[in-house]
């Protein structure tokens, strides 16, 4: 029995270092449970245990709903969540629209969006951003925008009207979209920490989002505008719970 | 089995004992009283000796699986009522079993849910501790070592590329990159994930963080990122997963009479790369490869936990002893019994990602973007449930340079 369990223990070369310790420690271990003042001590915190395990079989929560106001900021831990979408969409929408470097006057500038690059450790959806931030431009009346996903449907649309379908006095005329002055572009970038793992009751974790935006002239190449949103997070949570 | 026997006769007459002693004493004696708290401690024993094994439907889907039938092995998996302590496994294997099935959106759901689960996961549960304590590492529950959750990242990277969606593979390689700095020694040999993590960058246009892993890949490997491409040249990345890796087993060790460690361990098997060629047009074209034997990479990941496995062991015998004495004292028939089925129920734990392949590799062939088909050969034959696989992989380089394209053999039908 011996012989075979070596040859197991031999395999695995961690257990093998750890086994003479382990070995005296259980032995030290044994000898004290036969100390009978540390018996009656242990005793009770066994039942206690042994109790513990029974309820835990039987402990159940209830689920719950609520609704949350969009525009209450809430978080639940250091992560990308609804109101930092909030917040990076206000602050650089009212960058833009009050930046002097754009002319926004008598004609409205035309922009085409080329999205956002998420270049953070998260599945975070920036077409959101980017959407949230149209809205806001188109709301504000000092900005036109091309519907860019549309294109392949606009032509669609058109093909279909000219293959016969549709009247000619009721057919799009084509050769008349508006070309965009402006690309609208950006990056999402995050760096995270964690803490390292140590005896503590806590672990930190710490998140820095930079959402850069900018505004390219679709002529010149020049960027006209451009600002950026930090968000910097520590969240905590305990390392151990039920 | 007779020893068995015997244990359920001896905890059946405790039982009319103790019934005995309910029904028929009005005012119950403190020595019965005792004698109930014994059983209670055998009766949990019992109920923990059940929870000595992986989900049954897990095994079965397993089976299935490794049988060639991915679809049905999904239909097992989707009706599988899964004990909470092997949530993370349910979800490991419908995600690899449906990225082998080419159901890539399901893959990435259930790889995102694995790796929600290993978040919440990582902290001291005092509940599973706590039952741990009195009965086996079987009651916690299962958070995965640290080289399965890097294959969440590596296998989520392929669904990514597969899927046309770079952005979020370089997401996935992110994630990938936190825990090889987290765990450089036990993850660092995983040249395919790496490399892997280099493409994603690259696919999604973050030239500097693939020039990174590049530059890591130069120094611990030697390897040289790849030539630039013509501009009618095109380039196909084969990524093969071949066979299964190797189950983990249990060591015991008798320390004492009544006294007994087990712990996981992963055997010294060297499981083979595959060989692939890959040809056109009856040519055989040169290739470049990476490629990761999975198995070395798991083992060093739980020798890392050794030491924590080993101190649990060290206070779950203490515990065990002090119960089994106790009881012993008081009863000399109970703890005899308490003794025999605490030392029953200490088992290693053995669970782990068992659809996993042996080994993953990345192929690497140019071609002329105008060439329509190239014929793959994976000989896997030397793995298990391996074969010679003829594959006749599509090309589509009309409008992209790169396209990937996964290949998993060692399923019976490969």
């Amino acid at each position: 029995m011996w012989s075979g369990a070596l040859q197991i223990l031999n395999v695995s070369k961690t257990f093998d270092r750890l086994l003479p310790h382990f070995h005296a420690g259980v032995h030290r271990a044994g000898n004290m449970m036969k100390n009978q003042s540390i018996k009656r001590m242990m005793n009770s915190p066994i039942k206690t245990l042994l109790l513990a395990v029974c309820f835990a079989s039987l402990a159940s929560c209830a689920a719950t709903t609520r609704t949350l106001d969009p525009e209450v900021e809430t978080h639940y831990d250091a992560s990308y969540d609804f109101s930092d979408k909030k917040q990076i969409v206000r602050t650089l929408t009212d960058s833009l629209l009050s930046s002097p470097n754009v002319v926004t006057e008598p004609a409205k500038p035309i922009i085409i969006v080329y999205g956002i690059d998420n270049e953070t450790s998260e599945h975070i959806n920036t077409g959101g951003i980017t959407d949230d931030i149209r809205l806001a431009l188109i709301n504000s009346g000092q900005y036109r925008f091309i519907n860019r996903k549309q294109r392949d449907n606009l032509l669609a649309e058109a093909d279909y009207q000219y293959a016969g379908f549709v009247p000619p006095e009721q057919r799009v005329v084509e050769g008349r979209q508006l070309g965009a002055d402006f690309i609208l572009s950006g990056t999402l970038r995050s760096i995270e920490k964690k803490q390292p793992r140590q005896w503590r009751l806590n672990r930190k974790k710490l998140v820095y989002y930079s959402m850069n935006l900018e505004l390219t002239n679709l002529e010149s190449g020049e960027i006209s505008w451009a600002d950026n949103v930090e968000i910097a997070r520590e969240s905590s949570r305990p390392i151990i719970g039920w | 089995m007779q020893i068995l026997t015997t244990l359920a006769a001896q905890t059946h007459r405790l039982i009319v004992n103790a019934n005995i002693c309910l029904h028929q004493t009005v005012s119950v004696p403190v020595a019965d009283i005792k004698r109930r708290y014994h059983l209670v401690v055998i009766l949990v024993c019992v109920f923990f000796m059940q929870a000595c094994a992986t989900s049954g439907a897990l095994t079965v889907a397993r089976d299935q699986f490794k049988q060639g039938s991915p679809e049905l092995a999904l239909q097992t998996l989707s009706e599988a009522d899964v004990s909470r302590r092997d949530q993370l496994l349910l979800h490991l294997d419908r995600a690899l079993v449906s990225q082998a099935a080419g159901r890539y959106e399901d893959s990435v759901r259930e790889f995102e849910a694995a790796f929600k689960l290993t978040d919440e996961l990582d902290y001291f549960s005092t509940r599973d501790q706590a039952t741990a304590l009195v009965s086996s590492d079987w009651a916690i529950r299962y958070s995965g070592e640290s080289s399965e959750r890097l294959w969440i990242h590596t296998f989520q990277m392929i669904n990514y590329l597969l899927l046309d969606q770079p952005q979020s593979a370089a997401v996935e390689a992110r994630r990938a990159v936190a825990l090889f700095e987290e765990h450089a020694d036990t993850l660092g040999q995983d040249i395919f994930t790496r490399y892997l993590m280099a493409l994603s960058f690259e696919a999604a246009g973050q030239r500097d963080s693939a020039g990174v892993e590049y530059r890591k890949l130069q120094q611990d490997f030697g390897l040289q990122k790849p030539e630039p491409l013509k501009r009618d040249e095109g380039e196909i990345y084969l990524l093969v997963a071949s066979g299964f890796i190797e189950p983990k087993l249990s060591g015991d060790l008798l320390i004492d009479l009544d006294a007994r460690i087990s712990f996981p361990y992963y055997p010294e098997t060297r499981q083979s790369l595959p060989e692939i060629d890959v040809s056109a047009d009856g040519k055989r074209i040169n290739i470049e490869r990476v490629d990761t034997a999975l198995l070395p990479v798991a083992r060093s990941a739980l020798q890392q936990r050794g030491k924590a496995i080993a101190a649990r062991q060290a206070v779950r015998l203490a515990a065990k002893y002090n119960i089994a004495d106790n009881i012993s004292d008081q009863d000399a028939l109970a703890g005899g019994i308490a003794k025999i089925f605490l030392l029953a129920i200490e088992r290693a734990d053995t669970r782990s990602w068992e659809t996993l392949p042996a080994s993953l590799s990345i192929v690497r062939v140019t071609v002329p973007r105008d060439q329509k088909v190239v014929s793959v050969r994976v000989d896997d034959i030397r793995n298990f449930a391996g074969a010679i696989h003829h594959i006749d992989v599509p090309v589509k380089l009309d409008t992209v340079q790169r396209n990937f394209y996964l290949i998993r053999t060692g399923i019976s039908n490969g």
